[in-house]
């Protein structure tokens, strides 16, 4: 009986495999193309460049290596084609591997692209370097995640901060990934600005969900940037100078032009202006030091057309200086306070292209997040000079290993496998005092992650793509092994050439919590691992998505609605503010906190004509349910705003300038409204002490709305030695709307004046930003012209009586 | 030093920030009584009975016409004698191990009904002295006092440490309008540190009240800290330790009304986020909470 049950459904498996791989693959004559797509002049790779097959109209775009595959039936023409460069035609009559090098289009006006290339997938959106230069922000300087704060569905943590909420998730859930390599700490400036040099970034992958079956490891988003190669026809270099930072960019080819190299670096100017007033300041006791630096570099060598290795090294500190003057304070004696906190990264990559089918990376990669705070003072009592240091820190260091392949099984499958492991050393709280009669405090937690998954592409005759994959993930810590397996669905119908549907769900698991604890000076990112009282955070997520092309392109839409359920959320306990005495994380953590989220999102784009841009719209509701917070009843999320407008304009102006306006129209934040009022008692002495709050539910009232005018000009020129320079003029909340940060209730009786005010109970908010302008100015210099400038002065003075 | 550091760091955006009023109109919440006791051993029974009010109020009003019953479950009972300002007066002293029921009437509302038991006193020893215990910042002396504390293993103990010493205030009579003058313990502030401290890490900083949830001995090590002298406490050696054995609902006011009051201090970086006060009262608001007290001073 068993057995005839299985004949059936074996049959029927094999029914379903023979239908999956040859269906629309019934050519003999079928050949595979593979190869990379690149620019012409700098052999930048070209992300998202579209090859289509002439004949049907069918087609695949290059991933963020600039690689693609794809088997077409010979005789076949392919139409390579990318925004702003010329289209290319390629006649394919056997198995090959291309490298396909574009032209830049003479038509400058698509520099001014706004809306970002997309695959037909859903959830997806892809920015450029120059989509991100467009935005305007706080410091006049572009910023990748002021960029993604625009998109629908994404929220900022307060406003101008670098931390966001996707789809009503944590901040701690996105995955930061540059060049495929996780970096722990994005923020620079306590959150004004990212780490990320906009001068380092050829384009930014941004899922909301739908991951691939090769990323994981954070529930809520993946930001996966590449980064720039370096061009490797010739020297040149930018230089920049705004109002957060000064930087500075190289790059050039090296070894004939079979290696590139490119190094960026960023530095606050604000850290010599505080240090500098502090000094000034006679009656000040102290010297006050703020500022950040970041250092990026990168080194490409090409070997062969099949082969290229790069080195990537990343070093990155925001950093906090306190002393008390020496001339001041008696001989010998010292106090300095200090805090530093950010990333490096080390990475070393190998592609290598096997043959037209198999294409694989190889990543080997060090990342170190430290945010330490110190205090060292040496303080003479009555002869005697005492020594005494104090140091805090918390520290995350991740070495892994990842292999990455992808292989064209058939016309219509493409598989993508891989695995990767990484050692985690987490220690969130090493506290050391070197007067303390306690022992020093250091939990160390050594971690293994290791994952491998398979991600399949298969193309079910002409319309329909299905994507069935799974991520295995196995986390060891503290004496508990976590196994668990995360399956993931993809389901595509392209209607028409114009329109297509999604379906997808994912589930993801989450191996780390990130709680924000205070410290001696600033609050910090401390990051716990998953341990038996704290799971792993996981989330099932359920999307579907319509994207339309209207009149010939230039009218595209996006239309998404999704739901997503976490669970096993941890945070601190009410109360609780820092993480001293970290031994026994539990006790300090509310965990197995649950997450629902759930909400529609529209954008529609103008990808052509003088005025381009897009206008988004989304609506989300987002809960969280702690046994030990709101009684146990699900309340809002913290910083969840149910509706959200942006629209973003893009317009080119005459005499090279250009300008962009982002205007955006949210629902404010909850609150927790005071209902009324009543007498406290004084425990110490049991009398009467004061009128007390009556608190409604927690976060059941809502915060005006919050809307703002960003505007942000480039005037772009070129200099007496002939560079080209750009500056750049921003006004961040143009019209000065007072936006709430948060609301409290005063009934302050201030003398005004000379008079006393009676001022009744009032609900104030609190507004951060006002009217901010900005101005930044950058200059390029290419190395290639100074000869050829020595040459002609060189020539003038030779010939010197010719101009007499 | 902190504060220092953190309003230069901050100066640069509160530049540009500002405070608006809300235009909003307050809600309109139904009034309720509020019942407010803290009950101490072999003191006189003082119970205040007022209402809750709405925030357009000025104050809220004392419910003067309600009748205030105190059952002990040792059989005694009293109905209390209003004085002003909303307190009522028993003739019974309360009485360790004693759980007393506390009944307010009052016309138009619902029975108003709250209980507690007295704990009995932890007899604390072995106070030992730190002058030098550690260095604050800019290297400021951080004395210590540690002494032990009995565990009850067989129940939950909840106790409350201060650092006192004996004083008086002052206090202005509108009637005979005079300054009056009466005995009081004028605390100084003291402070805990978990560390490795499984005990404390249970309990949120920087209060002084812990359990016994996570004690696994028959006595208790306790530590405390003091920043420096003040010109209350020009030196220790006139004051006190004082242990209060505190009932559950004290611990739980108390530790609720610490996270109320820093929800309420406003600062840059932080979340707007509000608490509400701990009740143990049916039909109402307010505490009704007990504890008894045992002072040793640190001469001995």
């Amino acid at each position: 009986m068993y057995i005839q049950t299985k004949r059936p459904l074996n049959l029927t498996l094999l029914g379903v495999f023979y239908f999956l791989c040859f269906t629309g693959s019934a050519s003999a004559s079928s050949v595979h193309v593979s190869g990379f797509v690149r620019d012409g002049l700098t052999n930048e790779v070209l992300i998202g460049a579209n090859i289509m097959e002439t004949n049907n109209h069918t087609g695949t775009v290059t991933d963020n290596h600039g690689y693609f595959s794809i088997k077409v039936s010979t005789p076949c023409v392919l139409k390579v084609s990318y925004i702003g460069y010329a289209n290319q035609l390629i006649t394919v009559t056997s198995d090959s591997m291309v490298i396909i090098r574009l032209n830049s289009s003479v038509n400058k006006l698509s520099e001014l692209t706004v809306t970002g290339q997309r695959e037909n997938k859903s959830d997806i959106v892809r920015l450029t370097a120059k989509e991100l230069m467009a935005v305007p922000t706080i410091g006049g300087k572009p910023d990748i995640m002021k960029a993604l704060q625009l998109l629908p569905g994404v929220q900022s943590q307060s406003e101008g901060m670098s931390l966001m909420m996707v789809r009503g998730g944590d901040p701690g859930q996105n995955q930061y990934l540059l060049d495929n390599v996780p970096l722990i700490y994005v923020n620079h400036l306590g959150g004004f600005l990212s780490v990320f040099n906009p001068d380092m970034i050829n384009s930014v992958d941004f899922y909301k969900g739908n991951f691939p079956a090769q990323h994981g490891g954070k529930l809520s988003s993946i930001v996966d940037i590449t980064q720039r190669e370096g061009d490797i026809s010739k020297h040149q270099g930018s230089f920049s100078l705004g109002l957060t930072d000064a930087a500075f960019t190289f790059e050039g080819p090296l070894a004939n032009k079979k290696m590139s190299y490119i190094i960026t670096a960023r530095k606050t100017l604000v850290d010599l202006f505080l240090a500098g007033m502090s000094l000034a300041v006679e009656e000040n006791d102290y010297i006050i030091s703020y500022g950040f630096y970041d250092i990026n570099a990168k080194l490409n060598w090409k070997p062969d057309d099949k082969n290229s290795f790069s080195l990537n090294l990343y070093q990155g500190d925001d950093f906090l200086n306190f002393w008390s003057k020496p001339w001041k304070m008696n001989e010998e004696e010292l106090n300095h306070t200090t805090q530093k906190w950010g990333n490096w990264l080390a990475s070393a990559r190998w592609n290598r292209l096997f043959g037209s089918r198999l294409y694989a990376e190889n990543i080997v990669s060090y990342c170190r997040y430290q945010n330490m705070s110190a205090q060292q003072y040496k303080y003479d009592e009555e002869g005697v000079l005492t020594d005494a240091a104090f140091e805090n820190r918390s520290s995350v260091s991740d070495f892994s290993m990842r292999s990455a392949w992808k292989y064209s099984l058939f016309k219509n499958w493409e598989l993508n496998f891989g695995a990767q492991s990484s050692f985690l050393g987490y220690e969130p709280n090493y506290i050391y005092n070197s007067t303390a009669t306690t022992p020093t405090v250091r939990d160390k937690y050594n971690s293994i992650e290791a994952a491998f998954y398979v991600d399949n592409k298969i193309q079910i005759g002409k319309g329909l793509q299905f994507q069935p994959s799974f991520r295995y993930v196995l986390f060891a810590n503290d004496g508990t092994v976590f196994p668990g397996i995360e399956p993931r669905i993809n389901l595509t119908w392209q209607a028409t050439p114009l329109h297509s549907f999604n379906l997808n769900y994912m589930q993801v698991s989450q191996t780390s919590h990130l709680v924000f604890a205070r410290d001696l000076i600033l609050k910090k990112e401390i990051w716990l691992p998953a341990t038996r009282f704290i799971p792993p955070q996981r989330s099932n997520q359920v999307s579907v998505t319509w994207n339309g092309s209207f009149a010939k392109g230039t009218y595209t839409t996006e239309t998404n609605l999704y739901y997503k359920k976490m669970k096993h959320l941890a945070a601190l306990k009410e109360g609780y503010e820092n993480m001293y005495g970290i031994t026994g994380i539990e006790n300090k953590l509310e965990t197995d906190g649950t997450g629902v989220a759930y909400g529609a999102e529209f954008t529609i784009n103008k990808n052509t004509g003088k005025w381009k841009g897009s206008l988004s719209y989304s609506w989300q509701h987002a809960t969280r349910q702690f046994a030990k917070i709101n009684d146990g009843k699900a309340y809002e999320f913290d910083y969840n705003r149910p509706h959200s407008l942006i629209l973003n304009i893009n317009r080119e102006l005459k005499n090279a300038w250009t300008m962009n306006v982002v205007w955006q129209l949210q629902s404010g934040i909850p609150y927790t409204p005071a209902l009324g009022k009543q007498y406290l008692l004084n425990a110490e002495n049991g009398q009467q002490n004061e009128i007390g709050f009556i608190f409604g539910q927690k976060n059941s009232g809502r915060m005006t709305p919050y809307h703002r005018l960003d505007l942000g000009f480039n005037h772009t020129i070129t200099t007496k030695r002939g560079n080209k320079a750009v500056w750049t003029y921003s006004i961040y909340n143009a019209y000065a709307h007072v936006n709430p940060y948060s609301y409290y209730y005063d009934d302050d009786k201030l003398s005004r004046n000379g008079s006393r005010l009676d001022r009744p109970l009032q609900l104030y908010k609190l507004s951060l930003f006002g009217f901010i302008p900005s101005i930044s100015y950058k200059v390029y210099f290419d190395y290639s012209k100074k000869p050829e400038k020595e040459k002609i002065k060189k020539e003038k003075k030779k010939y010197n009586w010719l101009y007499y | 030093m902190n504060k220092l550091v953190f309003a230069l760091f901050s100066a640069c955006i509160l530049l540009s920030s500002c405070h608006a009023l809300v235009e909003d109109e307050f809600p309109d919440f139904a009034k309720m009584p509020v019942l407010n006791a803290f009950l101490q051993a072999d003191s006189i029974i003082q119970v205040q009975v007022c209402f809750t009010a709405n925030l357009n109020d000025s104050t809220p009003a004392y419910a003067s016409n309600a009748q205030v019953i105190i059952e002990g479950s040792n059989a005694d009972s009293d109905t209390l004698q209003y004085t002003k300002k909303g307190w009522f007066i028993s003739k019974l002293k309360a009485q360790v191990g004693v759980t007393y029921t506390c009944k307010v009437n009052i016309g138009g509302y619902k029975q108003v009904l709250a209980k507690t038991t007295i704990p009995d006193n932890s007899i604390i020893f072995d106070i030992e002295f730190t002058k030098v215990a550690a260095l604050g910042n800019q290297g400021s002396i951080i004395s210590s006092y540690e002494f032990t504390l009995p565990n009850y293993k067989t129940k939950t103990c909840y106790w409350h440490v201060r650092f006192v010493k004996p004083g008086y205030d002052y206090s202005y009579d509108s009637k005979t309008k005079e300054v009056v003058e009466y005995p009081t313990w004028t605390e100084k502030s003291i402070y805990m540190i978990p560390g490795k401290d499984s005990v404390l890490l249970t309990e949120p900083e920087p209060l002084t009240i812990f359990s016994n949830k996570k004690m696994d001995n028959d006595i208790y090590r306790v530590k405390f800290f003091i920043d420096s002298y003040s010109s209350v406490f020009q030196s220790y050696s006139d004051s006190y330790i004082e242990v209060r054995s505190v009932d559950e609902s004290y611990y739980k006011y108390q530790k609720q009304l610490f996270l109320y009051y820093t929800a309420t201090y406003h600062e840059l970086g932080s979340s707007p986020q509000a608490y509400p006060l701990f009740t143990n009262v049916t039909n109402g608001l307010g505490i009704f909470t007990s504890f008894s007290t045992y002072r040793k001073s640190v001469k001995d």
